[in-house]
């Protein structure tokens, strides 16, 4: 049933279950397509093919796995115009995770292990993390609305940035149309003391160093080079975001229904009514926020390396590479037939990657495309991607975000061990601090994809271009 | 009685819980929730019970559920019991949730219960037995 139409791309043709409005795609290798069979993942793709107002495909990328509703990894793009719907499935319960790069003037060379050790320390005690854990940040009342609707915006006018920082977010740090009215009291208590915190689970803070790149006059425009120190974040809109989604997921349950869906957990509205706009006005609120959150990390670390290095950040080099959502859902115009469209486009554990000159890419990555960063394990590599013209045509402008779980939790801790972990990730110089010992064995490198395979599907499908690769240093995880 | 059982789901956390009555799969579904988060010594004094009572027909069980996660995230206490006054199958919850404040003690969690999905959510009675399988994300 499964038809392979190149060497990266599978299809699920609409015959495959009876209501699937449009087929589905999958990038993948042979060897990722067959892992992502071994779970749900692949009925969950087909399953939003029976979304109203579907067009094009229902689409995954290779770090495809199991998730709720979507999967992880899945975009699907829906016509306001046709009856389109609005899924909070579609866009997951950490609404707006996303991930920041930001590079130094630093070189690997010049920095000792134990410095580094030192540093990692100096993060894990001033960024708060761990679950449920607060800041010294407190908004409540009008000030919470602020960050809801202004995003990293409301940061930097607090001083926990600069204004060429919001160039190099998406959606420069705050999507337009947040409406704090259509948040529960419940989530604005959720969020009242977690802005500027990591959180817990897969998001962490990680020192690396550029270990090769592979298009150097696309990472000179970056500002990366081999052998450089940068510092990646990766968190998301904390309680927050869950809350809301929570929230919506709930009063949107009986849109499953209502469109015979095939799963509960696809709750929907249409996004021409009043529940489908409210939950998108709310979820900006949860994506502004997020924004501002790994705003205020970013601050936090600069304020490390200002601290240890008794340098300004400027004069270190500390500029954001750039943002990204992978998390979400936006109204974008892309061409459908040969006719362009304004679509909601789900990303749900995928990467916006507009390809060049494209309207909504600030002046400095208008001829390169939008820069992409992929996390990938605490033992492995990551990496910088840019976005491509086939990327806008194949994908709406969508590539991978991550490596992908591919074992349960329940397995990593039957199967793996801290203190071997620990000491494995000691012998290749990486060094990772964690509140909980726990945590570092459900995220044991094993436990996911090699993102090295994710990224080469997606670069040789052509939907992004690989720029540069990292490797861990230090790991703080939540 | 009841039997706690962790089930395969390559993200999150899946589970069933089976009991000889509604209550007691109340009371494993709570633990098997909590100890996802953190670990709770056999035999903690309780500081505080808090009453619920649920009415609504078809979210009974996520919102008994998503009462005890309210309490860790935004009143900073821990359920680590479920005291029933009374709750029937499908029909109503009432209880008190007992809960360790957290402000007093050090407790350390190791993972974090986002909420509690619909996803595969199975609630069932088959003869004399209660089973619930449940998705949570973390």
């Amino acid at each position: 049933m499964f038809k392979r139409i190149t060497d990266y791309i599978y299809e699920i043709p609409k015959e495959y279950k009876y209501g699937m409005r449009v087929d589905a795609r999958i990038y993948a290798s042979e060897e990722l397509f067959e892992k992502a069979k071994e779970d749900k993942a692949i009925e969950q793709v087909a399953n939003v093919a029976f979304l109203p107002g579907i067009v094009s495909y229902s689409l995954a990328m290779p770090d495809i796995h199991w998730g709720y509703g979507f999967c992880i990894g899945g975009v699907a793009a829906t016509d306001p115009e046709k009856d389109g719907v609005i899924s909070p499935a579609g866009v997951g319960y950490d609404i707006n995770c996303g991930v920041r790069l930001v590079r130094t003037n630093l070189e690997r060379k010049d920095i000792q292990e134990d410095k580094i050790k030192r540093i990692a320390h100096m993060l894990f005690s001033d960024v708060p993390s761990g679950v449920g854990k607060g800041g010294d940040i407190k908004v409540r009342g009008e000030e919470e609305k602020r960050v809801m609707i202004e995003g990293a915006k409301w940061a930097v006018r607090k001083g926990y940035g600069t204004k060429e920082d919001l160039e190099r977010t998406e959606e420069y740090g705050a999507m337009e149309g947040a409406l704090p009215d259509k948040v529960s009291k419940t989530a604005y208590d959720r969020g009242a003391s977690q802005l500027g915190t990591l959180g817990s689970g897969n998001h962490f803070l990680e020192l690396q160093v550029v270990d090769k790149v592979f298009a150097k006059e696309i990472a000179d425009v970056m500002g990366l080079f081999e052998g450089q120190i940068a510092v990646m974040i990766h968190s998301g809109s904390r309680g927050f975001g869950y809350q809301i989604c929570d929230d919506y997921v709930k009063s949107l349950r009986k849109g499953a229904e209502k469109y015979n869906l095939p799963d509960k957990q696809l709750a929907c509205a249409l996004y021409n009514s009043e529940e489908g706009k409210d939950y998108f006005n709310a979820m900006k609120c949860a994506a502004n926020y997020a924004w501002a959150n790994r705003q205020i990390l970013m601050y936090l670390v600069r304020k490390c390396f200002e601290k240890h290095f008794n340098k300004s950040f400027e004069s270190l080099g500390m500029n954001l590479v750039y943002d990204v959502a992978h998390n979400i859902a936006k109204m974008e115009i892309h061409e459908v037939n040969g006719v362009k469209k304004l679509l909601c486009i789900h990303r749900k554990g995928a990467t916006r990657a507009f390809g060049p000159h494209h309207k909504d890419l600030p002046e400095v990555y208008k001829k390169i495309g939008q820069p992409v960063i992929i996390p990938g394990d605490m033992g492995r590599t990551s990496y910088v991607l840019v976005g491509t013209e086939k990327a806008m045509k194949e994908t709406f402008g969508t590539t991978c975000h991550g490596a992908g779980r591919v074992a349960s939790r329940k397995a990593a801790i039957r199967n793996f061990d801290a203190d071997t972990l620990l000491a494995e990730l000691k012998e290749k110089g990486i060094t990772v601090i964690s509140a909980d010992r726990r945590s570092i064995v459900e995220e044991a490198p094993e436990a996911y994809k090699d993102v090295d395979k994710v990224v080469d599907v997606v670069d040789k499908s052509g939907i992004s271009k690989i720029v540069a690769r990292m490797k861990p240093l230090a790991v703080i995880k939540g | 009685m009841f039997k706690i059982e962790m089930l395969e789901h390559t993200a999150d956390l899946k589970y069933r819980v089976e009991a000889d009555t509604f209550e007691e799969l109340l009371q494993g579904s709570l633990k098997s929730v909590i100890e996802s988060m953190t670990e709770i010594e056999e035999g903690r004094l309780i500081d505080v019970k808090k009453n619920v009572c649920f009415d609504a027909v078809d979210e009974l069980f996520h919102d008994f559920i998503r009462q005890g996660l309210r309490f860790v995230y935004i009143d900073n206490l821990l359920p680590i019991a479920w005291e029933d006054k009374g709750s029937l199958f499908g029909e109503r919850i009432e209880g008190d949730y007992l809960l360790l404040d957290m402000s007093k003690r050090k407790i350390i969690f190791f993972s974090e219960v986002k909420a509690i999905t619909y996803q595969e959510f199975k609630l069932t009675k088959a003869g004399d037995r209660y089973l619930v399988e449940f998705v949570l994300d973390v």
